[in-house]
């Protein structure tokens, strides 16, 4: 019993100076990593974590200008989310609907411009692939503005084109819902290229016998594309998709630089809706909790994520 | 209807599709450019055109001569190299350190870059200004490259340490061999071989600095610091200031580099965004 014990505690010292002797080790490695380790936590890290606690107060301008500043526990979480009307909730269900809307037009449009491209012998393949990708490569600050642009009532791209053949002009940004519709147009065009190219990618590593061994049996072209193409496709475009809803989730610079969320705030979606409340309202503690709001709603997305991809990388395994 | 028959219809609706996309991606950008190179007496023009009626270079030289855009098109420039060489550097003795050492805490440091990379960033924008004040860096170049490394490191992080991974530790033990020092094998090996990665991680944090235009909003009061980005969006706000030839004289300006090195690694910056996502 007491060989035991002292065996036991003679091997809690032995790793305890083996940790220490660890630590001691490898003291070039903690250089290496602190530097960006304090700058992550000093200028992110502590600032979000602060923030997380703004989001418990009823912080804005005007409290902290007449020093009322004082702990609401969740009020500003019941005032985003408590009832139906909520301005918070309906800006959320449009993010929704822009994100589902975007991403299936994404996903599908990418897909099949892909396989096109993926034809067998066709020319010019590369040629079209280089235009194709330009929405992707340009960057889409520059991409929103010129958008802004071409939707103009006068002078636009769009309305100049509808008068040459004929056609009354369209109040693109003008309407909530048309203004809706115009900015998805715009999204649509910049977000198919990346699936386009990360399908592309996965296509082109499916081996040529797969098609061969289908043809000897006979398989026509649907039976090649829903039992060969897209189940070999599926381990790259689902973690791509989910990539790709992450980033039409939060995304900022379509919106708010086409229409900064109006008219009248009919396309406003979390992200600018956010960015409104806190530059314009100067409601600090309510962008925060806001803010919290979505993080956790992407935390969710990031979970299934990992959850996908983990089942697809041991179903590769099988 | 024979094989080649087939094929070859087959070929012809492909092109009619591709040629279809192509157009359809391309009038934005060919918009911009007829713009940007034709001569307009008033500030837009009224007429729909396919060609240049008169081709000009001088929108070019407006926007190139005009005092404010140079100044932004500077500042741009600074924030932007000046974030990728802080962010990069700090990134890569991390990565490093996280895929050669096997130091305790390792696995912690890395789990916390991804929750870091989940957390609600926005929430932090009003005390990242406090901090700003209190450290009496506001307006200052510095303050901003602080604020894009930070966010930019989880990634960085993560795509070099991703690449390091790869390199065969053999030839390491080989340099050790030979007499060569940890940080020579570091800075004699194991960066030369990391280039390729090196140069996509600092495409992506280039990125953010030139094209990002919420933080310099918020962060920039002072009108002499301004970016590109704020430019160019006060311009597209009132058309009145400038004709929109010479705006998008200035959006091609803007987009121009990054678009060259996004269509030349295109390649690379898809498996490194892939790979980065399946991660974060």
């Amino acid at each position: 019993m007491n060989i035991q014990k002292a065996a036991t505690e003679t091997s809690i010292v032995v790793r305890k100076t083996s940790l220490l002797n660890r630590i001691r080790k490898n003291k070039i490695a903690y250089l290496y990593i602190t530097p960006a380790l304090l700058v992550v936590f000093l200028i992110s890290l502590f600032p979000i974590i602060y923030g997380i606690g703004l989001s418990f107060y009823n912080m804005n301008l005007y409290t902290m200008g007449s020093g009322t500043v004082k702990f609401v526990g969740l009020n500003n979480y019941i005032k985003a989310l408590g009832s139906l009307d909520a301005e918070f909730l309906i800006v959320l269900l449009r993010t929704f609907l822009w994100t589902v809307i975007n991403v299936f037009f994404h996903v599908t449009l990418g897909l099949i411009i892909a396989l096109v491209l993926n034809r067998p012998g066709l020319r010019f393949k590369k040629f079209y692939r280089t235009i194709i990708i330009l929405p992707w490569a340009v960057p889409q600050f520059v991409t929103a503005l010129v958008w802004k642009m071409m939707y103009n009532n006068q002078f636009g791209f769009f309305n100049l084109f509808l008068k040459t053949i004929g056609l009354p002009p369209v109040n693109w940004l003008g309407n909530g819902k048309i203004a809706f519709i115009s900015v998805i147009i715009t999204n649509i065009w910049l977000g198919f290229p990346f699936m386009t190219m990360v399908a592309t990618g996965a296509l082109q590593s499916i081996s040529r016998e797969y098609y061969e061994a289908a043809e000897m049996d006979g398989a026509s072209f649907f039976q090649k594309l829903f039992s060969i193409t897209l189940p070999l496709l599926k381990p790259a475009m689902l973690p791509a998709t989910i990539l790709g809803t992450i980033w039409t989730f939060t995304n900022f610079n379509v919106i708010y630089l086409i229409t900064g969320g109006g008219p009248n705030k009919a396309t406003e979606i979390v992200s600018t809706y956010q960015f409104n409340v806190l530059t314009r309202q100067n409601a600090y503690s309510l962008a925060a909790a806001y803010s919290v709001i979505v993080s956790i709603i992407l935390i969710i997305i990031t979970l299934i994520n990992m959850k996908v991809t983990k089942a697809l990388s041991q179903e590769g395994v099988e | 209807m024979n094989l080649r028959q087939k094929q070859k219809i087959g070929d012809m609706f492909s092109h009619i599709f591709l040629i279809i996309v192509s157009l359809l991606t391309f009038i934005p950008i060919w918009w911009v450019l007829l713009t940007a190179f034709d001569k307009r007496v008033s500030l837009v023009s009224t007429d729909f055109i396919i060609f240049p009626k008169n081709p000009t270079i001088d929108n070019f030289m407006e926007v190139l001569t005009h005092p404010k855009f140079l100044m932004w098109l500077k500042n741009s420039f600074i924030f932007a190299s000046g974030t990728t060489i802080f962010a990069l550097t700090l990134a890569t003795l991390s990565a490093y350190a996280y895929s050669r050492f096997d130091f305790p805490g390792k696995k912690a440091g890395l789990a916390a870059y991804v929750i870091y990379m989940m957390l609600p960033t926005t929430a932090a924008l009003i005390p990242q200004l406090l901090i700003i004040k209190f450290l009496g860096i506001k307006n200052s170049y510095i303050s901003l490259i602080l604020i894009w490394s930070a966010s930019n490191m989880a990634f960085a992080v993560w795509n070099l340490k991703g690449y390091f991974d790869t390199i065969p530790k053999s030839l390491e033990e080989a340099a050790m061999i030979d007499g060569a020092s940890k940080f020579q094998v570091f800075t004699r090996i194991i960066l030369p071989l990391a280039k390729p990665a090196l140069a996509i991680t600092a495409i992506f944090i280039f990125t953010a600095p030139w094209t990002d235009y919420v933080t310099s909003y918020l962060f920039l009061t002072d009108a002499s610091k301004y970016t590109l980005a704020q430019g160019l969006y006060s311009w597209a706000a009132d058309f009145k200031t400038v004709s929109w030839g010479v705006f998008c004289a200035g959006s091609i300006i803007m987009a121009l580099p990054l678009t060259i090195l996004y269509v030349v690694f295109q390649r690379y910056l898809i498996s490194g965004l892939t790979a980065g996502g399946t991660k974060g």
